[in-house]
């Protein structure tokens, strides 16, 4: 089994894919990814315009103004269709207070953050222009974000817009501008590089969408620190800390405190009413995969007629949104639903690696299709037994967009450490609910997940 | 937070040492450096320093402002041969990889992931790194094998 990684054109990207079934040539874009507009009436409900969505694709769908289409596909055109397992919904964003907005499609469906990132790129082609914050503090100072990952960063300004989805707004929302474009004049902090390994994820395609939305169980991306690392003994510093107050004369910046309200914030906490959670639902789909699959984001739960929690079961989070999931005989306590996850990610020795590639051994590749199970525990004692499937990556179609069983290893040492990540295939043939820390949502206070 | 199974084993100790460490300046402290240089991660990242003697190895605990704990762990010899950290925020991670940093960084850079880059697993000879991160929880590990000490599991090391 050849797999031939382009790796000078795509950055990688394409190993994650196995690339080994053909067909070489990448998508080619359907249309532009974003859309302005100047009308503040109707959001229509467009989806994305990525692909995928031939005649294997599947939906499940909810109506309502609390729900926008999601879409697994193969994303943006600039991501080449280098992934899959990704959903993508379309956000409007509008200047405040105005009705200048424009929409930006493509934007990632995330449960494992929180708050909105948009890459500068895809607000540049929409027409729209948001002014940078200025430092509240500090005059002439904008305010600035480095968003740390497990194997590099983003970076970028913070703005104010009103964010419209569906029938939902969030109001003088902050917002994470990735700086793809070189369009915000400040350097990167030396201490956004040396806390992460130094790679930049500034580009469309390293996060194979024009933007995350992340609607994971907590209000604001970073929270009490991030609001008075003023008041610790270092003060604020570069080497701890993700916000940056930034000189527009010198472009230099030093990291600075943000209070909790201009952080950036999950935006659903900011809504009038449905502002306690999200529900994902997306449609059954085959072990082998399929071209794509839509479903729908809900926002609320307990708040209207069709966003119950019914008899899910809930599953209290910790105070950083993990769970317990107990897999062969082995506990980890570490655990997490996250829909940007392309894939359950866990630690099984038993099960051959990919070979082949750069990236392969990130993947599973069993010489068999694996009927697998796991046990997930909250905080408050409940249990789900979850049975999957692994598939060797090897035989996935790359047309496929939407994999059911795709795999592989989470930290290779067995430690207190160690996690069971949930990624997207745990979401298929499932409404996955996540309720923000501190809300009550239907019978339970978040930060929960149910399902 | 996380119960940490060493903390149990701490107190078992009849060598726990307990209290910041104020140390002499040292040199530059890294993965594969000194004992005493420890005390350099700890200015750098701004935190509180406990160093408590194990059987097998000294544990070096800093608790950085943001409530990241970094545990160093370092040969009776006194080399460092092994960090973990776990807390709200990474570390800063080039200080504490000090001359291992840019074998981690080229690393990190040729294997990219895609979606949300919640993984990182890098395996070579000399060099073990092992990182996960959503905000508000990053873990890691991070070894280099040849320096790990005869009879220590490098999975037990928290």
């Amino acid at each position: 089994m050849s797999h031939s990684y382009r790796w000078t054109l795509l950055l990688g990207l394409c190993v994650l894919a196995g690339c080994g079934g053909g067909g070489g040539s990448a998508a080619s874009p359907a249309s532009s990814s974003t859309s302005s507009s100047s009308s503040s009436s109707s959001s229509s409900s467009s989806s994305s315009s990525s692909g995928g969505t031939g005649s294997s694709s599947t939906s499940s769908s909810s109506s309502g103004s609390n729900v926008v289409a999601l879409t697994v596909g193969p994303g943006p055109p600039a991501a080449n269709g280098g992934t899959f397992n990704l959903s993508y919904t379309s956000v409007k964003l509008c200047q405040p207070g105005t009705s200048t907005c424009a929409t930006i499609n493509d934007v990632l469906v995330d449960t494992g953050s929180y708050g909105l990132r948009i890459f500068a790129s895809a607000l540049h082609a929409s027409g729209l222009t948001l002014a940078v914050q200025p430092d509240p503090n500090i005059a002439g100072n904008t305010l600035a974000e480095c968003t740390p990952f497990a194997d590099g960063y983003t970076w970028g300004p913070l703005v104010t817009a009103d964010l419209s989805i569906g029938g939902e707004r969030a109001a003088g929302l902050s917002v994470n501008i990735l700086d793809d474009n070189a369009s915000y004049a400040a350097t990167v902090p030396s201490g956004c590089v040396s806390m992460t390994g130094g790679t930049s994820l500034n580009t469309v395609t390293a996060l194979a969408s024009n933007g995350v939305l992340g609607v994971g169980p907590f209000d604001q991306d970073c929270g009490t620190y991030c609001a008075n690392c003023n008041s610790y003994m270092g003060g604020c510093a570069s080497s701890t800390d993700v916000y940056y107050s930034c000189n527009t004369g010198s472009n230099t910046c030093t990291a600075t405190q943000v209070a909790l309200t201009a952080q950036v914030r999950n935006p659903v906490a900011l809504f009038a009413v449905d502002n306690n959670g999200v529900i994902m639902e997306l449609p059954t789909i085959p072990t082998a995969g399929q071209t794509g699959a839509t479903g729908s984001l809900v926002f609320g739960i307990g708040t209207q007629s069709n966003n119950a929690l019914g008899s899910a079961t809930v599953l209290t989070a910790d105070g950083v949104g993990t769970i317990t999931t107990m897999y062969k005989g082995q506990s980890y306590s570490g655990s997490f639903f996250d829909s940007g996850s392309n894939g359950l990610y866990f630690p099984d020795n038993s099960i051959p690696l990919c070979t082949g590639g750069a990236n392969a051994s990130d993947f599973y590749c069993p010489t068999s299709t694996l009927a697998l199970m796991a046990t997930n525990e909250g905080l408050n004692a409940a249990v789900s037994v979850v049975p999957f499937d692994i598939v060797n990556l090897d035989t996935r179609d790359q047309n496929d967009y939407a994999d059911d069983a795709i795999g592989g290893p989470a930290n290779s040492t067995a430690s207190m450490n160690n996690f069971f990540d949930w990624g997207l295939p745990f979401f298929y043939g499932k409404n996955v609910y996540t309720a923000i820390d501190g809300k009550t949502a239907g019978s339970a206070t978040g930060p929960y997940f149910a399902y | 937070m996380k119960p940490y199974p060493w903390r149990s084993a701490l107190a078992l100790s009849a060598f726990s040492l307990f209290g910041a460490l104020l140390l002499q300046a040292p040199a530059a402290a890294h993965l594969g450096g000194d004992a005493d240089s420890v005390s350099a991660d700890r200015d750098v990242l701004h935190g509180q320093l406990r160093r408590t003697p194990m059987a097998q190895y000294d544990l070096h605990e800093i608790t950085t402002e943001a409530g990241t704990q970094v545990h160093e762990y370092t040969t009776p010899q006194g080399t460092v041969f092994a960090l973990t950290w776990q807390g709200p925020l990474p570390p800063d991670l080039r200080q504490l990889f000090g001359a291992y940093y840019k074998q981690f960084q080229d690393a990190a850079a040729a294997q990219a992931r895609t979606g949300m880059h919640r993984l990182l697993n890098v395996v070579q000879p000399d060099l073990v790194v092992q990182s996960t991160g959503r905000m508000r929880d990053f873990r890691g590990k991070a070894y280099v094998p040849s320096l790990v000490p005869a009879g220590v599991a490098v999975a037990d090391l928290q």
